[in-house]
């Protein structure tokens, strides 16, 4: 069979009636909005959640906070607060009086900050007392722990008279490393949670664009057989038109979709950023060890990484109207999305499998083998594991595996269409291509 | 403008589905696939439109290779569907622009072709009048209808639309009456008559001998995937002869047709319907009753019916197409 212009004439009617009815689908629609919520939702849980969330514009409502220190170390609160934005409008006193005596001689919305001896422990006891029936706010009590924590803990290095270096390096806290001879020898600067992580991140996108995918497209093509519309569809559309509309509009809605996910989380994160002190997101990303300095985000990378996944998803997509095709009720629609299923799973285990034990040899191979490179072979380029040669290899592998998958299906596209019956094994797939190719084939 | 249809097969492994199968419609008119169920029709369409890979034989439309794409052809499938759940406008304006006709021209025709078929409340749902509670009465405008919320019959009406949405210039009608009231019989067979006015090149398969026979001035008959009959209807039965006679007398004239030979095929009250072998020996008869005064009410001879011929080429079998 010839592939000439007139075998995908009408592939963008296709395009636009399959896509609009992706759109309008009350379920896709439902799926989206939830979507759509959760990533309008998400930078605020998340900051929640990571323990930030005090508004950055916001101040606390406390009025006075009267301290006293009996611990010996010269814990002073009112310096401490000094470089806290939050409590820039609260007034800090060192108490003449007793706790005891607080609640008569302090103002009102004040509290009162107590550093004692812990008897118990020998360490530091913090106290905070409030005035009855007016109770700060948990953030305003949250936030006056910690910074008086703070203070204790100055308070102490003070007395052991180190230096400000000294004090900045003590509260660094440590990070761990732990490197192959290898990859010490070669100046390895990535550290293994970040390479697994990234390399798990892309492999979970890459994987649920190619299930959602497949899902689409099987159901669209199975939708098509089983109701019979196929004759009717073939009186003005070639079979490859057909397939080929089918697949660009199953990736416009999912490429579509997970846009607008990301602007959701886009739109959360600016809006949040006004409300709230959304740096806890940061701070956590930043302590795992992970900077978008390590992406190298520019327009190439995410070039590299959209045709990496366009390769991915029309190899499954192929895959996925092949098997769809064979069926002849929607009762076989599960069974025809497995064969690309179980190849998305395995390319998903096998990529996360190469993000954790790694090695040249290892990301070589998950780079180059095709299926597994959808996953593997953009992430192993932007951590510096493979290079552009390989990357273009890997594409080239993938390309010539798409393009043989679409030669096949031209073959036996119009014939399975209207193959009734059980679903044709691989063998029987293959008779047909052979069959179309001998010649006894129309005009 | 012509088809030719030439030498057309189809063989799965070893069974032969369709065998050399050649027709030609020189000018515009309605040609008829008869044939029993599994004769090869549906197949013969199928391949004529590209659908399946032919063995051999070839398929020209003005002495070139039928194309879908360069030839305006309007089919009614027998495996008829619809998106079920897709609104019925969108799907008209698919396969309108599936046939190169622009949208403003699809809805134009949709319109016609919706109210031709009587399918317009489908389409074109209005505001119907709902109680809003305390005696007011608030107009809520109607949902478009899905397909599968349709009858049969106005599925086909919709299926019908999209064959003929694209004024084709070769219309392919696959058992175009088949699970339609008799209301919706004749809706159709007056759009068809419509069509056939509009010099379309008409194909269609059916099993109702009737309505091809009412249509149709060429055939084929198919049976076991090879060509039992072709030809002009009208030149088939003039070759068959007029040999059908029926007779309505007054009385018993049993004893006259054995006498004369002829076969009775039934009868009922005195109408009797004989297969004679010609014209003589139906005079013959004739003859004998008016020598002997015996009233008679009805002397019908006739060619043989296209359900007769039907039966009688293709045997026994025939009687599974009913």
């Amino acid at each position: 069979m010839k592939q000439n212009k007139s075998e995908l004439q009408g592939a963008g009617k296709v395009f636009q009636f399959t896509f609009l009815q992706f759109a309008k689908n009350k379920a896709n629609m439902i799926t989206l909005i939830i979507m759509l919520v959760i990533a309008l939702f998400s930078v605020p849980v998340t900051t929640l959640f990571s323990g930030g969330g005090i508004s950055a514009g916001d101040s606390a409502g406390i009025s006075k906070v009267y301290w006293q220190d009996q611990t010996g170390y010269s814990v002073n609160l009112e310096e401490a607060a000094e470089e806290d934005d939050y409590f820039r409008n609260t007034a800090f006193e060192e108490a003449a009086f007793s706790i005891d005596d607080f609640e008569s001689s302090g103002e009102e919305d004040s509290v009162y900050v107590l550093f004692s001896e812990n008897e118990a422990t020998g360490g530091t006891m913090i106290s905070v007392r409030c005035l009855p029936e007016q109770e700060p706010s948990d953030s305003d009590l949250s936030g006056l722990q910690t910074l008086a924590s703070q203070a204790v803990e100055q308070a102490k290095l003070s007395a052991l008279q180190i230096t400000e270096d000294q004090r900045a390096t003590l509260l660094a806290g440590v990070t761990g490393q732990v490197q192959t001879a290898e990859e010490y020898r070669d100046g390895e600067s990535v550290n293994w949670d970040v390479q697994y992580g990234l390399q798990l991140g892309y492999s979970i996108v890459v994987m649920m664009v190619s299930i959602f995918a497949v899902t689409y497209i099987v159901r669209a093509v199975v939708e098509e057989k089983a109701s019979k519309l196929v004759e009717m569809l073939m009186v003005s559309v070639q079979p490859l038109a057909l397939l080929v509309g089918k697949i660009l509009a199953a990736m416009a809605y999912i490429f579509g979709f997970f846009l607008l996910f990301l602007a959701g989380i886009g739109i959360s994160w600016l809006v949040s950023s006004r409300f709230m002190d959304v740096s806890a997101i940061s701070d956590m990303m930043a302590a795992s060890g992970f900077s978008m300095n390590l992406l190298n985000l520019s327009p190439a990378t995410v070039l590299i990484v959209l045709i990496s996944m366009l390769l991915g998803y029309l190899t499954f997509a192929i895959l996925a109207g092949l098997s769809g095709t064979g069926c002849s009720s929607m009762d076989d629609v599960q069974g025809a999305s497995t064969l690309s299923t179980i190849l998305i799973f395995v390319g998903y285990f096998v990529a996360v499998l190469a993000g954790s034990i790694g090695g040249d040899g290892l990301n070589l191979f998950a780079s180059l083998c095709p299926v597994i490179s959808a996953f593997c072979a953009p992430v192993q380029y932007v951590l510096g594991n493979i290079g552009i040669g390989i990357l273009l290899l890997s594409w080239l592998i993938q390309a010539a595996v798409i393009a043989l998958l679409a030669v096949f299906s031209a073959r036996v596209y119009r014939a399975l269409l209207m193959y009734r019956g059980s679903r044709p094994t691989f063998r029987q797939m293959f008779a047909m291509a052979k069959e179309q190719s001998s010649g006894k084939e129309q005009n | 403008m012509s088809l030719i249809v030439s030498n057309l097969s189809k063989k799965y492994g070893s069974k032969t589905v369709l065998d050399r199968l050649s027709f030609e419609m020189p000018k515009s008119g309605v040609y008829a696939l008869l044939g029993t169920n599994g004769a090869g029709k549906t197949t013969a369409i199928r391949m004529m439109l590209g659908m399946l890979a032919k063995d051999s034989g070839e398929v020209l439309w003005n002495g070139k290779p039928l194309d879908t794409a360069t030839c305006n052809v309007g089919y009614l499938a027998e495996e008829r569907g619809l998106y079920p759940k897709y609104p019925l406008m969108d799907q008209l304006i698919y396969f309108a622009g599936l046939r190169g006709v622009p949208k403003a021209e699809a809805k134009k025709r949709i319109r016609y072709w919706a109210e031709r078929l009587q399918v317009e409340e489908y389409l074109y749902p209005g505001k119907s009048v709902a109680p809003a509670g305390k005696g007011r009465a608030r107009a809520k405008a109607q949902k478009p209808k899905l397909a599968d919320q349709l009858s049969k019959g106005n599925q086909q009406k919709i299926q019908f639309m999209i064959a003929l949405i694209s004024d084709p210039e070769l219309l392919i009608l696959d058992e175009p009456l088949s699970g339609l009231d008799p209301v919706n019989t004749d809706l159709f067979k007056a759009v068809i008559r419509e069509e056939i006015a509009k010099d379309r090149y008409l194909i269609m398969s059916s099993h109702q001998m009737a309505t091809v026979e009412e249509f149709c001035t060429d055939i084929t008959i198919l049976h076991r995937s090879k060509a039992l009959l072709q030809g002009n209807l009208n030149e088939i039965k003039k070759r068959h002869g007029r040999v059908n006679l029926r007779l309505k007398t007054e009385q018993d004239i049993s004893s006259y047709i054995q006498s004369v030979g002829i076969t009775q095929l039934s009868e009922k009250e005195y109408e009797y319907q004989l297969k004679v072998t010609g014209e003589d020996q139906a005079n013959e008869l004739l003859a004998l009753l008016i020598r002997d005064n015996i009233r008679v009410i009805t002397f019908d001879l006739r060619e043989p019916s296209l359900h007769e011929i039907f039966v009688s080429t293709v045997g026994g079998e025939a009687h599974e197409t009913e």
